[in-house]
């Protein structure tokens, strides 16, 4: 198991949620994919308004799941879209990409 | 940890992500709340209108309407109830946060959200709820109180202005001052021409301000009007009034006044002051004035056994100023919280200005002192003008014009025997001549002389009971059972009083005569002899009832065959 998520935070959240627990997953996963999306096609284009927007929402659902990593990621890509800046928007794009698959992948082994 | 009951919020939440939603929910849900969900802007908006919220969750950033302008429309939604709303936020920068707060925003909930720190957010955010709602409800207490407090003021308005009607006060020698809702702050200014065309005033000052104080004006008002209208005189008036307000204020409760009676005739003022501050005789030939002191307690305080009405008297003349005022012109402040004071009142006087110019002085120079911004409500300012005799009668009504009292008259009251039975009589006539002014004050010595003249007629001239009955220890007792006895037993029988009343110059002349259908009794009974004349020491026990009578009355004559007797009883004004 690796560590993309604060542990005590998800066994909180299990404890909060029960059996409604997969849904949540389900709503994390299907909510990201839809924000990247969005991402996938703003980033080249330039379209800070949308990167800002949909980096910050990612970035409050991540912390919510304790995927921390996920959230900083989030919050620099955030940072650009809200100050215009194009500086490596790319690679931290799909640095973005690669650490949200990996969040996935470590809650579907939870549920 | 479900809350209470009690605790219970309905709370909306708006949040476009669906995850961090249902953590949201679950963690209200779980501390017993019930939860309405939106996804955006436009959502909360019109969740907030239907479902009325205690308490809101914006995210900030959400489509269709952002957090910021959804918050700002449903705090203009809310009105003057408070709404708290909560941003849901990760925003770190201090700008972005100030306009949250400009919004309308009451406070932040960051992610990750924290039950912890939730739950005692809410629980504060409850507390200023219900503080809040406290305020406004008894905000709301207050002005329904204030409404009320102004339509009763109202209505109490209309029935003292009907009571204490303006009366004489719209003469042209008087000029006053005083607020329009003065009733209210306790302040009384009554004024009316008597039958004898002298001019009754009076300034009075209750303790207290509100109903307390205006309730006490309306038995001032309506016996002041009813017996100066009537030709009391102002010790009666007083004593009346002082009794009224005795018997019916709470302790505590009384009336500071200044009364007068201005006789024109004469040119003579007579001036009662309890209480209030010195009244002003400004003379309008030297330019200078006497102070009339205060020299009796308030109306209202002593009981009539204690009462003292005596009156200062005063020489008047044309052009004099008679001033009265009550001590809110000593006391009104302006807006550094001084008082306008004595020194500022006696420099108006000390300035040998024209007569009829202090009274506006002194007005002004207070207006001034307290501003316009300040409430004037308790300043009363009375200005009396002494005229010519030219302006007299104008003035005053020719005497005998009005009439409402009894002057000339005669009256004759026959008991016969069924009702000298049951029947005092002593009531219903003193009743009867207290309708005379002038006898009103005198009828309890004369109720006595009408009691022993009545006694007399029915026990020894109706009945023959012999007065040396009562010589003897066990006298009375038997005096009495024969009275009774021969009272029960009494079929053709009767007296007679009969009254007879002239006025005549500065007073008048009751004659009271009593008849009875007795066989009469000498006038050498010890009896009736008059006080001075030497007597057996017994007759002065069982004879005081006639020699009693004479010495109050100012004659005493027992006509033939002894069964009539009559006496004469002068009276005077008062001046």
């Amino acid at each position: 198991m690796s560590t993309k998520i604060d542990a005590a935070m998800l066994r909180d959240l299990k404890d909060l949620l029960a059996e409604r627990f997969t849904e949540l997953v389900d709503r994390f996963v299907q909510d990201g994919e839809r924000r990247l999306e969005l991402l996938r096609a703003a980033v080249p284009a330039r379209d800070f308004d949308t990167i800002h927007a949909e980096a910050h929402g990612l970035k409050g659902s991540s912390r919510n799941i304790g995927a921390n990593s996920l959230g900083d990621l989030c919050g620099n890509l955030e940072l650009r879209g809200r100050e215009r800046n194009a500086e490596e928007l790319v690679t931290l794009f799909a640095a973005v990409e690669q650490e949200f698959a990996a969040v996935c992948e470590e809650l579907r082994g939870y549920c | 940890m479900s809350l209470e009951n009690a605790g219970a919020l309905k709370i909306l939440v708006a949040e476009d992500s669906a995850a961090d939603r249902m953590i949201l929910q679950s963690m209200l849900q779980r501390s017993g709340h019930q939860v309405v969900l939106t996804e955006d802007g436009q959502g909360a908006i019109q969740a907030f209108s239907e479902c009325h919220p205690d308490l809101v969750f914006l995210d900030v950033m959400m489509p269709n309407v952002n957090g910021i302008e959804a918050a700002r429309r449903i705090k203009s939604l809310a009105g003057d109830e408070l709404v708290p709303v909560i941003f849901l936020t990760s925003l770190a920068d201090a700008e972005s946060l100030a306009a949250c707060l400009d919004a309308g925003g009451d406070d932040f909930l960051s992610k990750p959200y924290n039950q912890i720190v939730l739950d005692s957010k809410i629980k504060a955010f409850s507390r200023m709820r219900e503080m809040h709602r406290t305020v406004a409800h008894q905000k709301d207490q207050i002005a329904l109180h204030n409404k009320h407090l102004i339509q009763e003021q109202n209505v109490a308005k209309q029935v003292f202005d009907k009571i204490a009607h303006a009366g004489s006060l719209k003469l042209d020698i008087i000029r006053y001052y005083m607020s329009a809702l003065a009733v209210f702050n306790g302040d009384v200014l009554l004024a009316e021409v008597s039958p004898r065309g002298s001019l009754f005033v009076v300034l009075g000052d209750f303790t207290g301000h509100g109903l307390p104080a205006a309730i006490g004006s309306m038995p001032l008002a309506s016996t002041f009007y009813g017996m100066v209208s009537k030709g009391f005189s102002l010790a009666d008036i007083l004593r009346e009034i002082n009794q009224k307000l005795y018997q019916t204020l709470p302790v505590g409760l009384f009336c500071c006044a200044t009364c007068v009676d201005i006789n024109f005739q004469k040119m003579r003022i007579s001036v009662w002051n309890g209480g209030l501050p010195d009244n002003i005789l400004y003379r309008h030939r030297t330019r200078t004035y006497e102070r009339i002191k205060s020299r009796h307690l308030p109306l209202g305080v002593l009981s009539n056994r204690d009462f003292k009405a005596e009156a200062q008297v005063l020489q008047l003349y044309e052009g004099d100023h008679l001033l009265m005022w009550s001590d809110g012109i000593q006391e009104a402040r302006n807006r550094n919280g001084e008082m306008f004071g004595e020194e500022n009142i006696n420099r108006v006087l000390d300035a040998g200005a024209e007569a009829g110019s202090i009274y506006q002085q002194i007005l002004k120079r207070v207006q001034e002192h307290i501003g316009s911004t300040e409430k004037d409500d308790d300043i009363s300012l009375v200005d009396i003008t002494i005229p010519s005799q030219e302006q007299v009668s104008k003035i005053v009504p020719k005497s005998g014009m009005r009439n409402g009292y009894l002057e000339d008259w005669e009256l004759s009251l026959t008991l016969v025997a069924s009702s000298l039975k049951t029947f005092s009589p002593l009531s219903l006539l003193i009743h009867v001549i207290s309708e005379v002014p002038g006898l009103r004050q005198n009828s309890s010595v004369l109720y006595t002389v009408l009691s022993e003249l009545f006694n007399n007629a029915l026990e020894h001239g109706v009945l023959g009971l012999e007065s040396s009955i009562k010589s003897s220890p066990s006298g009375f007792a038997e005096y009495y059972r024969l009275r009774k006895e021969k009272l029960e037993a009494l079929t053709e029988a009767f007296v007679r009083f009969e009254f007879r009343h002239e006025v005549q110059q500065n007073g008048g002349l009751l004659t009271i005569t009593v008849v009875d259908s007795g066989a009469g009794f000498t006038p050498q009974d010890p009896e009736i002899l008059p006080p001075q004349a030497h007597r057996a020491p017994n007759a002065q026990y069982y004879g005081r009832g006639l020699t009693l009578v004479a010495s109050i009355c100012s004659s005493l004559r027992i006509l033939p065959p002894g069964n009539r007797v009559e006496v004469k009883f002068p009276w005077h004004y008062e001046e």
